[in-house]
């Protein structure tokens, strides 16, 4: 297919083309003055010349800024929309692969991620709204229980729940915000440089009872040698302690919970992998979203903030979470860059 | 015996209810409602704490942590704060004060750490022995061993920690969230028991056999180890 010149490339071809013609129209004068005395024939060429390049810039000035008016107006259009609220407009392109082309293209790209952030926002918000109403009811509940009763001791149960009930509140919005913070790459002037290996060590350590207690086995693969990544430790310990104990809560029947760090090339995994019911291959990319808890009557503990929290670490360490199917059981994986030498971005 | 303790925080409700609860444990307390003021009054040292609020008007919380420590003050600072995330508490902790509380908190919660601040500054004066002893319980810090009525007790590396702990802040209440941060130094909020369990297992190894506990549940706060 053959595809139509650049429009600024043909501005200045038909302006050269142009401006061709008028140096032959002076020279061509010129020459009708044949051997007349040359001076005088450019003196009397000069007025034309002068009035002939004027009208030319003139022209194309004229035509340039039209254009130029033309295609800014096309984008001031869609930007005043957006501004008016709108996000769905897009900037349209002509085909011409120019500047205003590009212009227009980043714009949308620009927009895009804009609308995504704009939905996701919208959609935590409407998610944060309805989850927290469960808590909220069961503290409403106790603590309204606590009023009517006149039994000391059923009181005093009753106004532990509600203490219980309102820490589990404080612990969603402190993992809905840990969430938000880490997604904006906040914390970054935090990282250390630290041994992994070591950390699921001492991990595994922590809660290899807390499985025992549950019914399951916790092993640790341990590797040789240190293995060192320049990350936040904390929220990475946070981060697989979260793994660990999805694990322990919802897999602890299967009976063994593998957890272990593996480098491979750049890369370095740590895996908590069990042999519970897993997660089926289409829901995933449901578990990992904030509030995107898979089995809603599981309603006492948590707000399926978990998985959407590692991811979130993850992100902050340039790095992924990835579910994957044990066979029989689930395999989380986190999944980050080995100890990155190169200078942190802001 | 009552000890001094400068509250600086803006919160009129909070404060009034830090203020009460202090007193009725038998302290007393102070209280400055801005950073200037606050750091003004502490600058004297004759504090044995202060507990200091992140966000204050005028002169905010880190900034008079700050001044503090730069002009040597070396009181105890336990910072309170509604910035809840493990970023914040690391901040917090970095910028020198010696316990980071979040908001809300519980008041058994306040004062366990309180009580472990003023007794480490009171530890840090006089002299100790290095032996740990609790009721027949008897720890040794430097080859790690611990014996109960003479009988040695064999513990996993992270259960001497834990019984050491417990050790140092003999009758004095200590909660889940002091022993996931001073015996672990982990600053985030595990969903589950995972502090209870190992308690109870350093339990077992600690009273089975012997008739009178030394390790003990205290409802709705913590852990006490006492004779």
């Amino acid at each position: 297919m053959a595809r139509p010149l650049p429009t600024t490339l043909r501005i200045a071809l038909l302006t050269g083309l142009l401006a061709l013609a008028s140096n032959v129209a002076v020279v061509g004068f010129i020459h009708w003055r044949t051997h007349n005395q040359l001076l005088d024939a450019l003196e009397d060429s000069l007025p034309v010349a002068i009035i002939l390049s004027v009208l030319l810039g003139l022209a194309c000035g004229g035509i340039v800024a039209q254009y130029v008016g033309r295609r800014i107006r096309s984008i001031v259009s869609v930007t005043d929309r957006i501004a008016a609220g709108d996000l769905a407009p897009r900037v349209r392109a002509t085909g011409s692969r120019d500047a205003f082309d590009r212009l227009g293209q980043q714009i949308n790209e620009m927009l895009d991620r804009i609308g995504g952030l704009m939905e996701e926002l919208r959609l935590l918000t409407d998610s944060l709204a309805h989850d927290l109403r469960s808590p909220v009811s069961r503290l409403r509940a106790a603590a309204d229980a606590a009023a009517a009763t006149s039994d000391p001791a059923e009181r005093d149960q009753q106004l532990a729940s509600v203490i219980r009930q309102a820490d589990s509140l404080m612990r969603i919005l402190t993992t809905a915000l840990e969430i938000s913070r880490s997604e904006a790459l906040t914390g970054r002037d935090q990282f250390t440089r630290f041994d992994v290996s070591e950390l699921g060590g001492e991990l595994s350590e922590m809660y290899e009872p807390v499985a025992e207690e549950a019914g399951a086995t916790l092993h640790f693969e341990r590797v040789t040698g240190p293995m060192a990544l320049f990350g936040h430790r904390q929220l990475i310990a946070q981060a697989v302690s979260n793994l660990i104990e999805n694990a322990i809560r919802y897999a602890a029947e299967g009976g063994v919970i593998r957890v272990s760090v593996v480098a491979r090339g750049k890369r370095l995994t740590i895996e908590v992998a069990d042999r519970g019911p897993g997660i089926p291959e289409e829901r995933r990319s449901e578990a990992l979203r904030r509030f995107g808890r898979l089995d809603s009557s599981r309603s006492e503990e948590g707000a399926g903030l978990g998985l959407a929290l590692v991811a979130a670490i993850a992100h902050l360490h340039d790095g992924k979470l990835v579910l994957q199917d044990n066979q029989p059981g689930l395999i989380a994986a986190l999944d980050l860059p080995l100890d990155r030498s190169a200078p942190m971005r802001a | 015996m009552g000890r001094k303790i400068l509250i600086i925080e803006d919160d009129r409700e909070t404060a009034a209810y830090l203020t009460r609860g202090l007193a009725e444990e038998g302290h007393s307390a102070e209280l400055a409602t801005n950073g200037q003021d606050g750091l003004f009054r502490a600058t004297d040292g004759s504090f044995d704490l202060v507990i200091l609020d992140r966000m204050l008007p005028v002169l905010d919380g880190m900034a008079v942590l700050k001044a503090l420590r730069a002009a040597e003050i070396e009181t105890p600072v336990l910072v309170l704060s509604a910035l809840a995330s493990v970023g914040d508490r690391i901040e917090g902790l970095e910028t020198g004060s010696d316990d980071y509380l979040v908001k809300p908190f519980s008041f058994a919660e306040l004062l366990a750490r309180v009580n472990a601040l003023l007794r480490r500054s009171e530890a840090r004066v006089a002299a100790t022995d290095l032996r740990l002893t609790v009721g027949d319980l008897e720890i040794d810090p430097l080859s790690r061993t611990v014996k109960r009525g003479g009988k040695k007790l064999e513990l996993k590396p992270r259960e001497y920690l834990l019984l050491e702990y417990f050790a140092r802040n003999e009758g004095r209440v200590v909660t889940r969230t002091m022993l996931l941060e001073q015996v672990w130094d982990y600053h985030f909020d595990p969903g589950t028991n995972v502090i209870d369990v190992h308690v109870s297992r350093l339990r077992r190894k600690l009273d089975d056999g012997f008739d009178k506990p030394l390790l003990h549940t205290v409802r709705g706060a913590g852990y006490m180890l006492a004779d």
